[in-house]
């Protein structure tokens, strides 16, 4: 019997041996020299880990599941008409310029004429409209944008000027595509392209953007190399980048991201708070982008159930005067975290309310304010805190929330924090099965939801859809009959097409926010990467979701 | 034995009609695939448009009907995002099938051996350090250890890579993450098996004949010994071939169990039911054999 078993066993190891040898594919990362090529040309190959990468061959347009996943390197591949500066202000991209007519029923986007695909064919305004029709109105769209296609009448292209024609003023529209802002719905494509090798253009991308693509292994990496053709146009050659190679790999856990960085076998890598100050003990280069993203806590019992405690604006107050944000952020986020002022605003955002401060830890007064309301030890009020993990979002949140009913309990509150998945939560959100947010429901315990988001979303949209009566996705949050002043607010904001007006009226909107305690935003945190000695200069822009950004404009240290 | 093959496969198919049902229904309860795939922010009619284009708006037992008929000619359907499941799960396959046969490798080579030792010399040095690592394996669990064998053989020592399927010696830590347990309950099985067959007649019948030890230990004690070993090695194999969930994010593997803990996430119904569907194909497939192979081993199964 020993030799009827050995032979299984003996083959077995021989077949586990010739997939490992087939299954692997030998790479030497972060082989290369760093610095520029002798013809002064861009060399060396730069070493990129992201927390995930999406799957060769899947339709990253139209897929809105995919657009966060694909954008680290999928961005140094495509360009957009709009792109944002560090300040989030829109600058020119592919377009040079665009404007809205008198009547801010259409804007008209003007093209940089003689942008090369990697392919050697001339980007036209045709091949944006074609792509940003596709993502608007494609059927099989998810997109995130595709929730505007009821506005848009229609986006043409012609000789060099995109016309985007609405059904209504639509002041925010360039936002919608910008680089950040939108997502990747701005991304431009070739048509011709795609015409000729169909959805294979998802597995065997090009693009104009600064690198081309190489190759995709599954959703482990992807190789990207400098596109230095001679014929590409000046604003392309001014984009060139500092590393001749560029390998993006996943890696979806912490630790193993850091050991990578350790090991030499990563140059850039997004780290988790809880290895920051080892890494910094050692040593390691780090670079900070603060305000990355941000999180924010509702009462859901708010004007959606009379008997809800938190119409009483004094239990709003109390509740959000009891979180202890600068000790939260010192303490779970280790100072890489600062209290937040305004939802999805943040420093360096449009809009951002500039003089507006994040609300003050006053535990004493809480208490007071609620003895107004009728809450003391003897009627103690009570709360739910639903929150959830979310990978690649506001880091730490079941902590925060941990933290803040531990503050709560300090003030008399009773506490108890519901660590849910994100998509659960969201369901229940949005088929209003949380406490409070029907008419008929107890008065407590009051529901507090806790929501993480990255800073530059436009703002504009998603605060009018969440918190109006607009949609039919509306009022999961407010009762916008009981506020009419925020939908009026919102739709001002949306018809104002003077950008720094826009700016200062959403400023005014923050602050009319805080004043009236309508929501607790609670922390603003920073993404940090740590960067191997190959990394000089990265032009890193903003950052939503914490990921690594702009590779094209990372330079070789000297 | 015919009979016997017979009677195995009819409840091989009847568990494996089971399964595929209750994941079916099962999934169905965790949320709604319209609402995660578009925005938060999409109209109401486009996520009713987007339900009936994947056929969510049909009724239940229409679904499954038309699921299970696809089922009859091989057809996983299609992944929410349009790929044929059957190809995404056969992208994943290699990677984690690989992996399987080196922890595999690992828990047999190191099991086997700690196991009859552990015997041979009971009460020894040998025993109480084969006892240990046996204690160990079952103890630690696998997300702590891939992490400690990283920190020391990659980060230290720097021997083998971090993570990332990238040559044989990439095998060498997820291999031993996976397998770790594995050699654990080989290493005791064989080991009680062993004391068992080692008291008995035949054995020191053997010894008293004056065959050497190496003999009566490796030809008649061994023999006996593996086959309650070979059940647990076969169900083994089967969880092997799941994937790790754990271990394939810690080392960045591209297998099985990350995609279908992906898929639950983003509630992609067809993905999940084909990786269920595969993973108790593996299962009743290995058990299965392992059933034949014990008839063939031990004739009064056969007979039974």
């Amino acid at each position: 019997m020993s030799r009827n078993l050995s032979a299984p066993l003996a083959a077995g190891v021989v077949v586990s041996l010739v997939l490992a040898a087939c299954g692997g594919q030998a790479t030497s990362p972060s082989a290369g020299a760093s610095g520029g090529g002798s013809d002064g040309g861009p060399s060396g190959e730069l070493v990129v880990i992201t927390p995930s990468l999406t799957g060769q061959g899947e339709d990253v347009i139209t897929q809105a599941a995919l657009e966060w996943s694909h954008k680290p390197w999928w961005d140094d591949v495509h360009d957009y008409v709009i792109e944002q500066d560090t300040e989030g202000a829109l600058v020119p991209g592919l377009a040079t310029e665009w404007t809205p007519s008198e009547d801010g029923l259409t804007w008209t986007f003007t093209i940089r004429e003689g942008v090369k695909f990697h392919n050697g064919d001339t980007l036209t305004a045709e091949d944006v409209a074609w792509s940003w029709n596709r993502v608007i109105f494609d059927p099989a769209s998810t997109h995130t944008i595709i929730g505007r296609a009821p506005e848009v009448e229609s986006i043409t292209g012609d000789g060099n000027e995109v016309v985007v024609v609405t059904r209504s003023p639509q002041a925010t529209l360039p936002m919608w595509f910008a680089e950040l802002d939108g997502g990747s719905a701005g991304a431009v494509y070739s048509q011709a392209y795609y015409e000729e090798v169909g959805d294979e253009m998802w597995s065997e991308p090009i693009g104009t953007g600064p690198y081309q693509f190489v190759s995709m292994e599954g959703e482990q990496s992807a190789t990207l190399t400098a596109f230095l053709d001679e014929e590409r146009s000046d604003w392309q050659q001014e984009r060139t980048p500092g590393f001749k190679d560029l390998t993006i790999r996943a890696a979806p856990d912490a630790s193993t991201r850091v050991a990578l960085l350790q090991t030499g076998e990563a140059d850039v890598v997004p780290l988790p708070i809880s290895s920051i100050e080892e890494l910094e003990g050692a040593g390691a280069e780090l670079i900070q982008v603060p305000g990355a993203t941000q999180s924010v806590m509702w009462c859901m019992g708010f004007s959606m159930n009379p008997d809800s405690p938190c119409n009483d604006e004094a239990v709003r107050e109390a509740l959000s005067i009891a979180i202890d944000r600068q000790g939260i952020a010192d303490s779970i986020f280790r100072g890489y975290a600062q209290p937040s002022s305004a939802f999805m605003a943040g420093e360096g955002a449009h809009g951002n309310p500039e003089s507006l401060a994040a609300a003050d830890f006053d535990p004493e007064r809480a208490v007071e304010l609620l003895a107004q309301a009728g809450f003391d030890e003897s009627n103690p009020l009570t709360v739910e805190i639903v929150v959830a993990d979310v990978p690649g979002d506001m880091p730490l949140m079941p902590t925060t929330a941990e933290a803040i009913a531990g503050n709560y309990a300090d003030i008399g509150v009773e506490a108890s924090v519901r660590v849910g998945e994100e998509e659960a939560n969201k369901e229940a959100l949005f088929g209003f099965e949380f406490n409070g947010q029907e008419a008929g429901d107890p008065p407590t315990p009051i529901t507090l939801y806790i929501r993480g988001m990255d800073n530059r979303y436009y703002f504009v949209d998603e605060q009018a859809t969440l918190f109006t009566d607009d949609s039919e996705n509306g009022s999961s949050v407010w009762n916008a009959d009981a506020f009419p002043e925020m939908s009026e607010r919102l739709r001002a904001i949306q018809a104002e097409f003077d950008f720094d007006a826009q700016g200062e009226m959403m400023a005014d909107y923050h602050n009319w926010m805080a004043e009236n305690w309508l929501q607790m935003p609670l922390l603003s945190a920073s993404a940090v990467f740590g960067v191997s000695d190959k990394v000089g200069g990265w032009d890193f822009r903003i950052a939503g979701k914490g990921f690594p950004h702009n590779m094209w404009s990372i330079q070789p240290a000297e | 034995m015919t009979r016997y093959l017979v009677g195995r496969i009819f409840q091989a198919v009847l568990g494996l009609v089971f399964i595929t049902t209750l994941v079916f229904f099962l999934v169905r309860l965790t949320g709604d695939p319209a609402r995660i795939l578009m925005s938060d922010f999409a109209p109401l009619e486009l996520r009713e448009e987007l339900a009936q284009r994947l056929g969510l708006d049909r009724p239940l037992y229409e679904q499954y009907l038309s699921y299970m008929g696809g089922l009859f000619s091989l057809d996983l359907g299609r992944s929410f995002n349009g790929q044929p499941v059957i190809d995404i799960l056969l992208a994943r396959f290699p990677a984690t099938a690989s992996l399987a046969l080196a922890a595999m490798f690992v828990a047999i080579v190191l099991g086997l051996p700690l196991g009859i030792l552990s015997a041979v010399y009971r009460g020894s040095a040998i025993d109480i350090f084969a006892r240990t690592v046996a204690l160990f394996g079952q103890s630690v669990p696998a997300f702590w250890l891939a992490i400690m064998l990283v920190l020391i053989f990659a980060v230290i020592l720097r021997i083998f890579p971090v993570a990332y399927s990238q040559g044989i010696e990439s095998y060498v830590l997820p291999a031993i993450a996976i397998g770790w347990a594995a050699v654990a309950g080989i290493a005791r099985l064989v080991r009680s098996s062993m004391l068992d067959v080692l008291d008995s007649d035949y054995v020191r019948m053997a010894r008293a004949k004056g065959l050497p030890s190496t003999v009566v230990v490796v030809k008649h004690a061994f023999r006996s010994a593996l086959i309650p070993v070979l059940t647990f090695a076969g169900l083994v194999l089967g969880s092997f071939l799941n994937g790790s969930v754990v271990v394939e994010t810690v080392f960045a593997w591209p297998g099985l169990g990350k995609l279908t803990l992906d898929a639950v996430n983003s509630r992609d119904f067809p993905v999940v039911q084909g990786a269920v569907i595969m993973i108790a194909v593996f299962f009743i497939t290995i058990n299965l054999l392992v059933d034949l192979l014990y008839a063939f081993l031990d004739p009064r199964v056969r007979y039974r």
